[in-house]
């Protein structure tokens, strides 16, 4: 007789099939009592959900029959007392993977019978209505499991799915030992030393987690199911994981697969909309630019709100230095680092908010903390996975500007407005009047087509090469990707990128090893301009770009060829840029199991991110006045290298009075920045520029810099779980950074958080059957931020770099104030959440509501300049205060073998204010915070339109005059919250037969600068306006209209107009970002070609966009940048 | 047996991590050396080098920046304001127009904010401030160079206030590295500030000497590039001048003119590199410059133009000029586009030249003509008029061009018979052609005379702007007001 018992390890048992026969009855109870038994005094600590399906179809069925049934379907027995099933009416039922309540309940309505269900004992307790007797109360027995009679030898089984299909790659343990084995391709697994009677517990990563039980060395046929509840998900944490239903905190998670769903070339983009709490915008389309990430609000006045980033354990720089040699234009030129992280490494990213998750992270995690996990070798036959895209992306909108009859009627009117002779091809040229003296004045060129109407291209291709033992597992892959923009030029951005991995454990399963490395190198060549802003301002009738002979044209005077009129935009782009970065991240872990539940293990970790980057500046993409023209390139070499050791005890242990897990570690980083930058001069000929020693001379760059931060920790987590239904979570952290002043290296940071599974509780069983999964979190904590650079504490003098040093001496001079008593910021952060699963979790709802507040706030303190600078970095008694809601709701409507729909909407509704502020009215702040607001509130003009005498603007002083010039003291009367009222995502997965097609959809409601008063007023040479301005300007005395008089001359009020009320303009949008639509190829086809799968698909990104604002792109909300381009590619994935 | 194998795994276990604990709580593990591109101001002024390297810094800033504010704009800027120069193209010229318009007015905004000669400044006397504070009664340094640094730094906290007391009128006197203090100064009177200024150069007198030195502080050099005694004198010569002092500014600019090794140098020796007339004067750090005047004021071929080359002299300087005058031959250049002579300043007449490291002249910050005018004019308000045309021949003989048909008189010898009242506009006017576009000579000079709103009014005519008393002062970068509560604007500007 073989037994199977499922608990699952947590892992609620799904298995529909349990196989009891009707003739076994008795035996089946004694069966049941066993099981439960061994549940009561073995595992009595690890939950037995209700997920179990009862699918019933019966009309007029005797009531005995249904109950063995729901037995067979589900496991649960019955137990009868004082009652007699004779006395029963015929049952008609119609139930469809109805939950064991719901099943139950229908069963009983209108019988004569009372009944109690017991999950513990997977029992339904039956008496007689008005029966005084109590239902039947489960004895506990003790249980032997294997009796120490030393008979000992090797065992073999199968491990299969529910189709019958070998699972390789499971590993099957026996349990209380260290003896185990994992599957092998045909599914078999060999564990030695077992003893004749036991218990295997059978796990593996994305299905259900089994315990058998075996007798006599016969081992039953093993079934593993796919984990389709996503509560029983494994979740990746700080240093650990754990299971999703267990967790205290507010954690998380988006899978690689939705990730490669996304043809981005930066995975944070990938995050967007994806999750609550989690806001990502993207500040250009430029390749390379940088993307603002921000968890849970800005918890900081000043400092960095970057949250602290993880990769496999190994803490990511989330900024590449401030220097780089890319044009100012492109907007966060420092660079996102994870421009050099290839999407399709990434196996999963967690998201950590809350303390409970983040406080053992200490002084970092304030902002958050976000893990990436990258993908690992699993045991099985050797496969090789191929995966090529192509794609192609245009801007999504342009800007509608003037064409030139009516550029020329707006110089013109500017001229005659200001009382001054309009200029004609007669008048003496100069850098105010061109267009009208000298430009062609019947030339019309669409400078947007011109300059960014191209198209980019981005082409990936990935392959990797996995497989392994049950002992030894390895990952191979290696990828390309190449990106073009849509700028009038060949350039690319060239990736290439390396992935390894590999795992390993001793025999004895004591010892483990995995190692694993990413190397990417990126080869950018883009234009080190964004060329937007030119492309919508040129005037019409600006030359032609290239002469003839394919040089630049400078556009001569008519008369005088030696006289120039134009800066040539395009000049920039024969400024090659050049940036070759390297990007090396190696960690390794060692383990050692000492004892049973004893562990001790440590992490390495190194990363080096480096990057050669250079400007040539050729002769030829120089004025041909210029006096004196010769080549010039500058050189910048920088790198971050950093290592980390965490070695770590952890120690597991379950016991009657629950399960226990402790964690104690340490970490040791340390990074090294590293700043060299050099100009070269006086090269004669344009093709020597990359070659220094052609220069005549080389100079230094300022700011190069070696600089050193270094970091070390304790750290401990207490976990501690009592019948699968109370959680606690303690952790605790001391941190060192060097970031300090000797006052306050070290801090203490900690968190308490706890669970309650309610739906576990008897009561709330019976209370509220359709409820198949609830839990309530609440956890309070602190965390901190050290985001301030390095040696803010300290007087420093730097070099000054130049040619001809003074007097033969080099210069210093110094570099800041210092403060030598700067502290942590700290945040500490409460957060309660509800998680509740419904119709066996078929609709799964999580709330979140957080509080964070942010107190000894770091700022860069602004001090009058006449103390010899601007700014001192300080701690502050303010507190940020961050609060909000979030919500997640995971639905999925359809479930049938055939078509499947899943829907998780995500609602984010956050609120940010400055909580306190001492003394803020007499600070340096006094005119730029407000209490109660949002640290990054917005002061403005009142703007109150056009004054229809003049042309010009007015504004609502504070004493309620209307005024040209208000004062900025008095009459910045109205503010502006720009952060998002609320946000969130909508993705849509649907599959049906081979098809799958997803869509994400992202909205946010928020207020941004739309295009208005983009310049101080409009009819200036080479500017061109709207179309607006142009159909709604002021002409005459009594023009009621919103658009100021056209002038040849900066607008005074034009520029208070920008710092007013009507610059602002609501930038809520509704966005498809994100389609994919593919297709696997049926099985048997594929077969015969030898291949195990292929897959086609075509992705889709930021297709539609529903917004009411005016300006180019309300992500950016920047007139004049790269919008994100829309983008398509096509694609193939086989697997051999 | 297997029970004590155990204990003594658990016992190894956590003696490592106790190890390990207490490692990472120890401070050396977060300890950092100071960045190697970077030195503390403790290392800075515990070496002679060291501090060396820290006052040279001062001047490598004076000579190297080129925003508005930097020691050279004090030639250009002021000189926009009054009326020595013209602005090419105003409405194109978004640097200057504010200057030249005296309409920096009410926020500044249409200039680069950022940069004032109120930023600059007192971002250099953070630096001096530091300098005083770490040498004064420093013992690790060698008391001869400690001594000799200590009195260029004094020095240079006097030159710093003498500028910032004439462009703004009244301002607090920073003298202090302590942020937390100085940050909330209200201005100090400019009387408060001129006694300031001398206390700072009699400290200087007592601790420099008339010899100037090379980078070690001790050896002697013929490069006058390191503020000395003279230089002292020159300055508080200028200062009881504008404190109106009569007798010690003939005083301390007899004490420049007697000593040895100055002179007044020909025209066209007056402007190189340590000429006799050189006091103090700075040489470029950055290659192919020789001065940043230069760079600015030399016109090419085609004239000026709205950016590169934006200025040049006004209607009104040239006018200035007596016939015969040598200056104007040889100190202006010429160019003549479409029939429209544009002449430029041309004391320096190097202009950029792409690789060049060889210098030929410096940046003068203080000359011995300048001397000789302070001197007539304290002479003459100590109503030795005789004394004063003495001076004042003295420099034009040295000024005058040579005999030509046309001029057959020039620059003649001024007679002793003038009058105090005559020979002040005749002081004021030999001081504008003596002295155009340095040190922003004629924007004080026009406010010290009193002729101030009537020749700015004239001339806001021609420069398209209007003009008020008040004008006479720049307004306070807003941020500094914003920032301390107790700075009240310049009277007259919208806070």
């Amino acid at each position: 007789m073989n037994y199977l018992i499922h608990t699952g390890h947590g892992v609620p048992a799904t298995d529909q099939n349990c196989r009891y026969s009707r003739g076994k009855w008795k035996k089946s109870i004694v069966i049941m009592k066993f099981t439960f038994f061994f549940l009561f005094v073995s595992l009595q600590a690890w939950a037995v959900a209700t997920a179990q399906n009862v699918s019933i179809q019966v009309r007029d069925a005797k009531f005995s029959d249904v109950l063995i049934e729901i037995r067979q379907q589900c496991g649960y027995g019955y137990v009868m007392k004082g009652a007699d099933l004779k006395i029963a009416k015929p049952v008609t039922l119609n139930l469809k993977s109805a939950s064991i309540e719901t099943s139950v309940q229908s069963l009983f309505d209108g019988q004569p019978f009372e009944y109690r269900l017991d999950h513990d004992t997977k029992l339904i307790l039956i008496r007689r209505k008005g029966s005084t007797s109590q239902p039947a109360k489960t004895q506990k027995t003790s249980l032997i499991l294997s009796p120490p009679d030393g008979k000992q030898t090797t065992l073999t089984g199968f491990v299969k799915d529910k189709d019958g299909n070998p699972l390789p790659g499971a590993t099957v343990m026996l349990k209380g030992s260290s003896f185990g084995g994992i599957t092998g391709a045909d599914g078999s697994f060999v564990v030695p030393n077992a003893p004749e009677n036991g218990i295997l517990i059978v796990t593996m990563i994305g299905r259900e987690t089994k315990e058998v039980l075996y007798r006599n060395f016969k081992v039953p046929e093993i079934i593993l199911r796919e984990v389709d509840n996503e509560l029983t998900e494994v979740q990746v944490i700080a240093y650990g994981q754990v299971q999703k239903k267990f967790t205290t905190s507010n954690i998380n998670t988006i899978k690689g697969e939705d990730i490669a769903r996304q043809p981005v070339t930066n995975p944070l983009l990938a995050l967007q909309g994806r999750t609550p709490g989690l806001f990502i915008s993207q500040t250009t389309g430029q390749t390379a630019g940088n993307v603002n990430v921000v968890v849970q609000g800005r918890n900081s006045i000043m400092q960095g709100s970057d949250p602290f980033y993880v990769i496999d354990g190994i803490p990511y720089t989330p900024q590449f230095t401030n220097n780089s040699l890319l044009g100012t234009n492109i907007l966060g030129a420092g660079g996102s680092t994870f421009n050099f992280i290839n999407p399709a490494d990434i196996e999963s990213v967690t998201i950590l908010k809350d303390a409970d998750a983040t406080a053992i992270y200490g002084s970092r995690a304030a902002n958050g903390a976000i893990l990436i996990t990258t993908k690992k070798g699993r045991a099985g036959q050797t496969k090789v996975d191929l995966n090529m895209q192509q794609g192609w992306g245009k801007i999504t909108k342009r800007a509608d500007v003037l064409n030139t009859p009516q550029y020329l009627e707006m110089r013109k009117e500017a001229y005659t407005n200001d009382g001054l002779a309009i200029p004609t091809t007669a008048t003496p040229p100069s850098s105010s009047n061109f267009d009208l003296t000298i430009w062609d004045q019947n030339k019309n060129t669409d400078w947007q087509e011109e300059l960014i109407g191209g198209t980019a291209q981005l082409t990936t291709a990935q392959v990797s090469v996995s497989g392994g033992t049950e002992r030894t597992q390895f990952l191979a892959g290696s990828g390309y990707t190449r990106q073009t923009t849509v700028y009038p030029n060949p350039l690319a951005d060239i990736k290439y990128n390396v992935h390894l991995n590999m795992n390993h454990k001793s025999d004895n399963n004591k010892f483990s090893f995995m190692i694993n490395a990413n190397y990417l190198q990126d080869r950018n060549r883009l234009n080190n301009d964004d060329l937007t802003s030119q492309a919508v301002k040129l005037a019409p009738n600006f030359p032609n770009l290239y002469n003839a002979d394919g040089t630049l044209n400078w556009a001569p005077y008519p008369n005088n060829p030696n006289v120039y009129s134009i800066q040539n935009p395009l000049a920039s782009t024969l400024n090659e840029y050049s940036a070759t970065t390297d990007n090396l991240m190696g960690n390794a872990l060692l383990g050692y199991e000492f004892l049973p539940g004893l562990s001790f293990k440590s992490t390495f970790g190194y990363n080096k991110l480096s990057a050669e980057e250079r400007v040539l500046n050729p002769i030829e993409a120089q004025r041909p006045d210029i006096q004196n023209r010769q080549g010039a390139a500058r050189f910048l070499n920088k790198s971050i290298s950093s290592y980390i050791i965490e070695p770590q005890i952890t120690y597991a242990k379950t016991t009657d009075a629950g399960v226990f897990d402790l964690l104690l570690g340490a970490t040791f980083q340390e990074t090294k920045t590293n700043i060299v930058g050099y100009d070269a001069f006086g090269f004669s000929n344009d093709s020597q520029l990359g070659n220094i020693g052609a220069a005549t001379s080389v100079v230094p760059t300022p700011n190069n810099l070696k600089a050193q931060y270094k970091y070390s920790a304790v750290f401990g987590r207490f976990n501690y779980r009592l019948k699968d239904k109370y959680i606690v979570n303690v952790t605790a952290r001391r941190d060192g950074s060097s970031r300090f002043g000797s006052e306050n290296m070290f801090h203490n940071f900690y968190s308490v958080g706890g669970a309650w599974l309610f739906s576990e509780e008897k009561f709330f069983k019976g209370a509220a059957p359709f409820l198949s999964f609830g839990k309530l979190r609440v956890n309070y904590g602190t965390t901190g931020n050290d985001q301030i650079g390095d040696y803010a504490y300290a007087t420093l003098f730097e070099t000054i770099s130049v040619g001809m040093p003074y007097q033969g001496v080099v210069g210093v001079i110094p570099q800041r104030h210092s403060n030598p008593n700067l502290q942590w910021e700290e945040t500490k952060k409460l957060n309660v959440g509800l998680d509740l699963g419904f119709l066996n979790n078929r609709i799964n709802f999580s709330g979140n509501y957080f509080r964070n507040r942010s107190s000894n706030q770091l700022i860069e303190y602004q001090e009058p300049g006449m103390t010899g600078f601007p700014t001192v970095t300080m701690n502050f008694p303010a507190t940020v205060q961050n609060t909000g809601f979030e919500l997640l709701l995971d639905i999925e409507p359809l479930k049938q073998t055939e078509l499947n729909w899943r829907v998780s909407i995500n609602a984010t509704i956050p609120r940010n204010k400055l909580a306190e502020y001492e003394g803020l009215a007499t600070s340096s702040y006094a005119n730029q915070y407000i209490l109660g607001e949002p640290v990054n509130i917005v002061r403005l003009y009142q703007w109150a339109g056009l004054d229809a005498q003049t042309g010009t603007y007015v504004f609502r002083a504070a004493d309620g005059n209307l005024v040209n010039i208000p004062n900025f003291e008095t009459d910045q009367t109205a503010f502006v919250n720009p952060n998002p009222k609320w946000y969130g995502g909508v993705s849509n997965t649907l599959s049906y037969h081979g098809f799958q097609l997803d869509f994400l959809l992202q909205y946010v409601n928020q207020l941004g600068t739309g295009n208005r008063f983009i310049t101080n007023g409009f009819g200036f040479m080479n500017q061109n306006a709207p179309v607006y301005v142009f159909e709604r300007r002021w002409r005459q005395k009594g023009d009621e209209t919103d658009v100021e008089k056209f002038s040849t001359r900066t607008s005074v009020p034009g520029s208070f107009a920008r710092s007013s009320t009507g610059r602002w303009t609501d930038a809520s949008f509704l966005r498809l970002k994100n389609v994919s639509l593919s297709y696997s190829l049926p099985n048997h086809l594929l077969n015969q070609a030898g291949i195990k799968a292929a897959r086609i698909f075509l992705l889709g990104q930021n297709l539609l966009t529903f917004t009411d604002y005016e300006g180019s792109d309300p992500e950016t909300k920047v007139f004049g940048k790269l919008p994100p381009l829309r983008m398509y590619t096509a694609g193939l994935q086989v697997t051999f | 047996m297997k029970r004590s194998f155990k204990i003594q795994y658990i016992l190894r276990s956590q003696t490592i991590l106790l190890v390990l604990l207490f490692a990472a709580s120890c401070k050396k593990y977060i300890e950092v050396d100071t960045p190697e591109t970077s030195i503390s101001s403790e290392s800075a002024f515990s070496s002679n080098s060291g501090a060396v390297q820290v006052l040279t810094g001062i001047y490598t800033e004076m000579t190297r920046r080129s925003e508005n504010g930097a020691f050279y704009t004090i030639s250009v800027l002021p000189e926009l304001s009054a009326d020595n120069l013209a602005l090419y193209d105003p409405d194109g010229s978004t640097d200057y127009v504010d200057y030249y318009r005296n309409s920096l007015d009410p926020q500044y905004l249409n200039t680069n904010e950022d940069w004032t000669f109120w930023k600059i400044g007192y971002q250099q006397l953070y630096t001096i401030n530091t300098a005083i504070e770490q040498l004064d009664g420093n013992t690790k340094l060698n008391s001869l160079v400690a001594k000799r640094l200590l009195g260029e730094a004094y020095f240079m906290r006097a030159f710093y206030y003498f500028n910032l007391v004439n462009f703004y009128g009244e301002v607090p006197l920073v003298l202090s590295t302590a942020y937390q203090q100085t940050g909330q100064l209200r201005k100090s009177s400019s009387d408060q500030v001129y006694s300031q200024i001398i206390s700072d150069l009699q400290k200087a007198e007592g601790l420099l000497d008339f010899s100037y030195v090379s980078s070690d502080m001790v050896k002697t050099t013929t490069e006058r590039i390191r503020p000395n005694l003279a230089a002292v004198y020159a300055l508080e010569a200028r200062t009881y001048l504008y404190q109106k002092k009569y007798a010690e500014a003939e005083n301390a600019a007899t004490k420049v003119i007697t000593q040895t090794g100055y002179a007044l140098s020909s025209l066209e020796g007056a402007f190189l590199k340590n000429s006799t007339e050189t006091i103090w004067g700075l040489p470029s750090v950055e290659i192919g410059f020789n001065t940043r005047e230069a760079y600015l004021f030399l016109l090419p071929d085609y004239g000026p133009d709205t950016w590169q080359y934006p200025v040049y002299i006004s209607e009104s300087l040239l006018n200035s000029f007596e016939a015969g005058d040598g200056r104007k031959s040889s100190w202006l250049g010429v160019v003549s586009v479409d029939n429209i002579d544009y002449y430029y300043p041309a004391k320096y007449k190097q202009g950029y030249e792409g690789l060049s490291k060889n210098l030929v002249e410096y940046s003068i910050a203080l000359r011995v003509a300048e001397q000789f005018l302070i001197r007539a004019e304290a002479r003459n308000e100590l109503n030795n008029v005789e004394g004063a045309v003495e001076d004042l021949n003295a420099l034009r003989a040295k000024r005058r061009a040579a005999v030509s048909a046309g001029v057959p008189n020039p620059l003649p010898p001024l007679q002793n018979t003038l009058s105090q009242a005559q020979l002040r506009p005749i002081i004021l006017n030999e001081r504008r052609v003596e002295l155009f576009t340095e040190g922003g000579h004629r924007w004080f000079d026009l406010r010290r005379s009193g002729t101030i709103d009537a020749v700015m009014t004239e001339e806001e005519t021609v420069k398209g702007g209007t003009w008020a008393g008040y004008k006479v002062f720049y307004p306070i970068p807003r941020y500094d007001i914003l920032r301390n509560q107790n700075l009240e604007q310049t009277p007259g500007y919208i806070r």
